[in-house]
């Protein structure tokens, strides 16, 4: 792993076990106080990463946390670790900024140290999630909102709609069910219609190739990309994707597909 | 015998994720601008067309993510250098206690 200054606040002891766990080989991992406003800012200025909580020890979110360290510190990549809870998520979906590379991993189930990693390779990248839930969460039930931050968030990693349910504290079916009854899609349409919206915001907003978004997508053939979009985001493809309204046009019709049941 | 019941505990109240604008904040038109003015401290910021923008939207007391990509989607702007404005923006008011966390 490439060196760099790690650093963590994270007040609750479980999280704090897991993250110095997980990142033991990625070398010393500087504690901070969880509440970083009254941290050493010469010490946090000095980081390259940051991995923090959803919601501080007094409770507050970390919106205004990440407010202010993308205008003083651009260059510092936050990651958020924390549980799939209902008031976390609230806390996070506060702090998911379009533009602004933050990047929320699953405690416990997720990996830290790989995101660690892409962090230190300033890899991080706001994703298209950020962008989903701002426009799909008003809109939503409030008891689909952790599965759908989840998906919305997780649809890249290629990971299928029963593991997120299971990190829902939910089940499949109960998933279906609850999508059923707002008269939405099906919990694969919307998986898919979000992974199919993150490859071309990629593409759109950050230019990346295909190639690079097939890494990112897990997927074997840079032509899946193709696929992908073409049958989830309205027969849009990255080659039509200007001409057709760039990225807000794709947005758009996946919005609609989602939040009507075909019959 | 009466059934238990087991209600789900209420999720904890989150702070700190609303932005809301101050009540003593005054907007003057000044010439053909408009001039955002920070109660007490005398902070004055000239409007353009985004911060005139920004500023009607904070009155709906909007999630940070909704107002970029409100704006996003209205401008059609790559959305990296438009969160960097629009942070700026959002910071130097909190500064003058123009906007604060909710």
């Amino acid at each position: 792993m490439r060196g760099g200054r790690i650093g963590a606040a994270l007040h609750s002891p479980a999280l704090w076990a897991q993250a110095h766990q997980q990142l033991a080989l990625a070398g010393p991992v500087i504690d901070l106080d969880a509440d970083l406003r009254s941290a050493d800012p010469s010490l946090v200025g000095s980081l390259d990463v940051l991995v923090v909580e959803a919601v501080d020890a007094q409770g507050r979110g970390i919106a205004p946390l990440v407010v202010s360290l993308a205008v003083h510190m651009p260059q510092l990549a936050i990651i958020v670790y924390d549980q799939p809870e209902r008031h976390r998520l609230e806390a996070l979906r506060a702090a998911l900024i379009p533009g602004i590379p933050i990047e929320y991993v699953v405690a416990p189930f997720e990996p830290l140290a790989s995101t660690v990693q892409r962090a230190l390779a300033g890899r991080l990248s706001s994703a298209a999630g950020h962008v989903i839930l701002a426009h799909l969460i008003p809109l939503a039930p409030a008891d689909l909102h952790t599965f759908l931050t989840l998906a919305a968030l997780k649809a890249a990693s290629g990971r299928g709609v029963a593991q997120l349910a299971q990190w829902s504290n939910s089940t499949a079916r109960t998933i279906e069910r609850r999508l059923d009854r707002a008269g939405w899609s099906t919990a694969h349409t919307v998986l898919q219609s979000f992974r199919a919206l993150d490859a071309l915001w990629l593409m759109d907003e950050y230019g990346m190739s295909a190639r690079r978004v097939r890494h990112r997508h897990n997927l074997a053939h840079s032509s899946g990309i193709t696929r992908l979009t073409r049958r989830w985001a309205a027969g849009i493809t990255p080659h039509t994707l200007r001409e057709r309204g760039g990225f807000n046009a794709a947005l758009e019709a996946v919005m609609a597909s989602v939040t009507v049941r075909n019959a | 015998m009466a059934a238990s019941v087991t209600l789900p505990a209420p999720a904890p109240r989150v702070t700190g994720t609303y932005l809301v604008r101050s009540p003593l904040a005054v907007v003057r038109q000044q010439g053909d601008r408009a001039v955002l003015i920070a109660p007490g401290t005398g902070g004055a910021f000239a409007l353009d067309e985004l911060g005139e923008r920004l500023w009607d939207i904070l009155g709906a007391e909007p999630l940070v993510p909704v107002l970029v990509e409100r704006i996003r989607w209205e401008s059609g702007r790559a959305a990296r250098p438009l969160a960097r404005q629009v942070l700026a923006r959002l910071v130097a008011w909190q500064e003058v206690g123009l906007v604060a966390w909710r």
